[in-house]
């Protein structure tokens, strides 16, 4: 029997294939071992802090955790509410002692006002922030008395008209004797040569209240903000002979610049001033008086809470008698100031709060955010009256950014750009993808535009967030009421109008500065006249761009996936059966109705599918929007603290910056000093944000399989 | 000129052409090469004309001249003649081919409903050109249903995805589809080459009974087909139309030579 012809031989060539075999094994299960290494590590080190902070991690906003290393003090005193997240953040019970809870008592008033009140701006903003409350108001008045309070003894200088108006007035003041002072006051006549000079910001600001005439290159305020020892380009246009008062004087004298002056005469000024004094106390004024007081004396020890630009408010309480609270000590102040407000049933109110006695321990670490650190700080600042020592002792104290709280700030800052992005991103990609694959006429034009996508998608995403930039951020165009000083060009397009109704409502809410102006008067005069509207200003179309905003970085993300978007929608519109378009052109349908009803329901998948990929790498590109949308802190969540209505609260919603979450985890991971206690914070982001981008990609997965499902053939 | 001898000797007085092709010359190049050359016919109303010839020959071309369908090719151009459907001329500037698709219906070689419902499917074109009454679509479904013999079959799950039909059934799915927006020509490109017999017979049948109604024109690789089914029969090869009269004297008794061969399958 011959050998059997099939027996495994043993030669090189077998070996060499094991080999190459296990090569190939090795670096497949490498990377695969290294990925699950990396997401481990991840999951295992983030994990505890999303089971230690629970919900509060992905609700809250990110923290400064202030850590401060206590001695054991004398007895502190906070309120129930600060103990409490005192020990939720400190929850070891070693370090707070000697725990007691007592009860604090505070005297408040109740009181009602009655209708015609007149009562000062400041007065009225404290009563409304305190009480849960705001009055309507009809008209200001800047003649009628008012209070205010002297501090400490006092002696005034008024002008002698000013003087003889007091005396006129139904004033306390009216008869108070004045005593006339004489005053004098050096003035300085000076010429000066035509010409054009380089002068210090700081001294143009003062010879802008003088006489001189000139012209000026560049903008004042802005150069006097930033650094008012720049000097500027300023041209007299004719030689000037001006008068300045000392202080302009002098400081023309030190000007550094190669302005040409000559002193022509010095001129003494004498003026008469009548002195009062005025008695620790409340006194009773007109407005209108009480303002020029202030004008003539600004460090007359007067307390007022007075906004001196806009009168008293009369009020309007539409017969409603709320009650309202004030602590007894403001009310005593509200009711001495305001001799024109009347009001009610003034009853004394007793409040109890409950407040903790409690010591630290000896040495020990207390970790708090900044805000009630502060707090804690402030309520027991003061020394012990036994032996002169301070109720805290510190013995150190670090500061760790972004060590507390949670990331709800980036996490929705993160899904509003991705969202944004992919519904700008999906309709221009998807269009683009209809006409290069439906409409276009084959060329070297179209060929050449797809080269130009397809080499877009290797661009790098820094390029794309220089890019965005320098389009979307500075110079794209933008439909506004007030154009930026910045604005490279303003086209006005079209006037804006408003209706009575919505003036009234901002009548009523900012300023009413006299009658003719008052709400019922606009309303009134809109009426009389048949307008249901009027002019409120032109809507300009302004090249300013839109400034770091979450539209800017959602338009710069759409340009990075629009390739992806773009090249797998085409393909999956090619993917459609020819027959559904003959099919439904031959039963009569255009060319669009057949794309829309015929083949995009159909390619809906496939570009869902594209969009996975998309939102994936949108939601964690860092570099596109560090200079077009993310910042590394904001205290407001994106919904809150919005002022406007309408569509202006959603032009305002799309403009403002956000938090993101690569770009947060950059600034934790690497822009911030490391701690022990920002580390675990680290871990904690990455995690949530893996879960977050799964869920988003998973989401799109679901979509999927549901829209296969429903259109498969 | 043998085309014009058969074409003008077959005139029924009864019937009335209701396509008349007129010297029509086609070109799928921008008239660098003629796909069909100076055809000549008329298709009578209400009767069956086919089209048989093999493979590239152009029957399937001049079908879809009939609706324009041909316009999705960029570079095709008909470069001399004309077309004439109910005497006007359909490749006249003024013509809209979306107007002409709704008159002249097509049902393609492999069926191809969408993958919607069986009601979607047929109520497609109404509703493309803005039907929106419930009780006129449902109208429309259920005669254009019954007029494709479809509707016994299918009338308890009209809901149901059009997909779930058989092959037979989806053909008919889709001639009723093209009927719902009552055209006046129905054209048929293979309608059975991907059918088994049986269901091939039932289309057959329905090709008999949609006769009454509209104008049928017909390609079919099958010529038994084309002589069960058809009043008239035109044969082509290579672009030229080689003989064209009534089905019965074409298969009986051809008048040329390549018609006999081709049809007793010496040829090809």
């Amino acid at each position: 029997m011959s050998a059997n012809p099939f027996i495994k031989k043993k030669g090189s060539l077998h070996t060499k294939e094991r080999i190459q075999k296990s090569l190939l094994f090795l670096g497949t299960y490498t990377i695969l071992i290294f990925t699950l290494y990396i997401f481990w590590h991840i999951a295992w080190k983030g994990a505890p802090i999303l089971m230690q902070y629970g919900t509060d991690f992905i609700t809250r906003k990110p923290e400064t955790l202030e850590v401060v290393g206590f001695d054991k003090g004398k007895q502190l005193i906070v309120d129930q509410k600060s103990f409490d997240t005192l020990t939720t953040y400190n929850p070891s019970k070693e370090n707070i002692q000697d725990i007691e809870t007592f009860k604090k008592e505070f005297s408040f008033t109740s009181f009602k006002i009655k209708e015609g009140s007149l009562i000062g701006d400041g007065y009225l903003s404290d009563i409304e922030k305190q009480n849960d409350f705001f009055a309507d108001f009809t008209l200001r008045n800047k003649t009628a008395t008012t209070g205010f309070t002297v501090t400490k003894n006092t002696i005034l200088n008024l002008k002698p008209t000013t003087f003889e108006k007091i005396q006129q007035s139904d004033s306390s003041l009216s008869k108070l004797e004045s005593q006339v002072i004489e005053f004098e006051d050096n003035t300085f006549e000076v010429n000066f040569t035509k010409g054009e000079f380089n002068v210090q910001a700081k001294t143009i600001e003062l010879l802008k209240e003088s006489n001189l005439i000139y012209y000026l290159f560049g903008n004042l305020k802005d150069t006097m903000d930033d650094t008012p020892d720049l000097k500027m380009n300023l041209e007299i246009p004719s030689d000037q002979t001006v008068t300045l008062t000392p202080s302009q004087h002098s400081g023309l004298q030190s000007d550094n610049g190669d302005i040409t002056t000559s002193l022509k005469a010095k001129l003494v000024e004498k003026y008469q001033r009548n002195a009062i004094s005025l008695n620790e106390g409340t006194h009773t004024i007109p407005f209108n008086l009480l303002v020029d007081i202030i004008a003539e004396n600004p460090a007359a020890p007067i307390s007022h809470i007075h906004n001196l630009d806009k009168g008293l408010i009369a009020l309007d309480m539409k017969g409603t008698s709320e009650s309202l609270l004030l602590p007894t000590e403001a009310f005593e102040i509200l009711r001495s100031e305001n001799p024109l407000l009347l009001l009610d049933e003034i009853t004394p109110v007793t409040k109890e709060e409950d407040y903790v006695r409690f010591s630290f321990a000896n040495a020990c670490m207390i970790k708090l955010p900044t805000s009630n650190m502060s707090a804690l700080r402030i309520a027991n600042a003061g020394k012990t009256d036994s032996n002169n020592e301070a109720r805290l002792k510190v013995l150190n104290e670090h500061v760790h950014p972004y060590s507390a709280g949670g990331i709800s700030g980036p996490i929705w800052g993160t899904s509003l750009l991705v969202v944004a992005c992919m519904m700008i991103g999906l309709f221009i990609g998807v269009a683009s993808a209809v006409f290069l694959g439906e409409y276009s006429k084959k060329g070297r034009l179209i060929s050449t535009i797809r080269l130009a996508m397809l080499n877009l998608a290797g661009v790098p995403s820094i390029v794309f967030g220089i890019f965005g930039l320098g389009l979307f951020v500075s110079v794209a165009p933008k439909l506004t009421k007030t154009p930026s000083i910045e604005s490279k060009v303003a086209i006005p397009i079209f006037p804006s109008w408003s209706s009575p109704t919505l003036r009234a409502q901002e009548a009523n809410k900012i300023v009413v500065i006299n009658e003719e102006q008052n709400k019922t008067h606009v309303l009134r005069a809109a009426q009389q006249n048949g307008l249901s509207r009027y002019f409120d200003g032109t809507y300009y179309l302004s090249i300013e761009g839109w400034g770091n905003s979450i539209i800017a970085g959602a338009f710069t993300l759409a340009m990075m996936v629009l390739p992806i978007i773009i090249t797998s929608s085409e393909e999956s519109l090619r993917a459609v059966p020819k027959g559904f378009r003959e099919a439904s052109l031959a039963l009569g349908a255009s060319k669009w109705q057949s794309i829309r009803t015929a083949v995009l329901p159909y390619a809906t998948p496939g570009i869902l599918t594209a969009s996975v990929l998309g939102i994936t790498r949108v939601a964690g590109e860092t570099a596109p929007i560090m200079f077009t949308a993310a910042v590394a802190e904001k205290s407001d969540l994106p919904f809150n603290g919005l002022n406007g209505t309408g569509m202006d609260k959603f032009f305002e919603f799309i403009s403002q910056s956000v938090q993101a979450m690569p770009y947060h985890i950059y600034t934790v991971a690497g822009k911030i000093p490391q701690s022990d206690y920002n580390k675990p914070m680290q871990y904690g982001s990455v995690l949530v944000f893996m879960i977050i981008v799964m869920a988003f990609a998973g989401l799109s997965v679901f979509l999927r399989i549901r829209m296969r499902k429903k259109y498969k053939w | 000129m043998s085309q014009q001898n058969t074409t003008s000797a077959f005139q029924p007085e009864d019937n009335k052409p209701m396509i008349e092709i007129d010297d029509l010359s086609f070109s799928y190049d921008h008239g660098k090469t003629n796909t069909l050359k100076n055809i000549t016919l008329d298709c009578p109303e209400k009767q069956v004309t086919s089209f048989i010839g093999p493979s590239g020959c152009g029957k399937s071309t001049l079908l879809r001249c009939l609706n324009r369908m041909n316009d999705l090719v960029e570079t095709s151009c008909v470069t001399s003649g004309e077309i004439r459907i109910m005497g006007h001329n359909i490749n006249n500037k003024e013509v809209d081919p979306i107007e002409l698709r709704k008159n002249v219906g097509m049902v393609f070689q492999k069926y191809n409903p969408f993958p919607k419902s069986i009601y979607d499917n047929v109520a497609y074109g109404l509703k493309i050109q803005g039907e929106k009454r419930k009780s006129v679509l449902n109208d429309a479904v259920e005669n254009s249903l019954r007029g494709a013999a479809l509707w016994d079959e299918v009338k308890d799950r009209l809901k149901d995805s059009a997909l779930g039909l058989s092959g037979g059934q989806q053909q008919r799915l889709c001639i009723a589809r093209a009927i719902a927006v009552q055209p006046k020509v129905i054209l048929m490109d293979e309608p059975c080459s991907a059918l088994d017999p049986i269901a091939t017979a039932k289309v057959e049948e329905l090709i008999m009974q949609l006769k009454k109604e509209y104008t049928i024109v017909i390609v079919t690789h099958s010529m038994q087909q084309a002589s069960r089914v058809s009043d008239r029969t035109a044969f082509f090869y290579l672009g030229d139309l080689v003989e064209y009269g009534e089905t019965e004297s074409i298969f009986t008794n051809p008048k040329q030579e390549r018609t006999e061969h081709y049809i007793s399958g010496r040829f090809g």
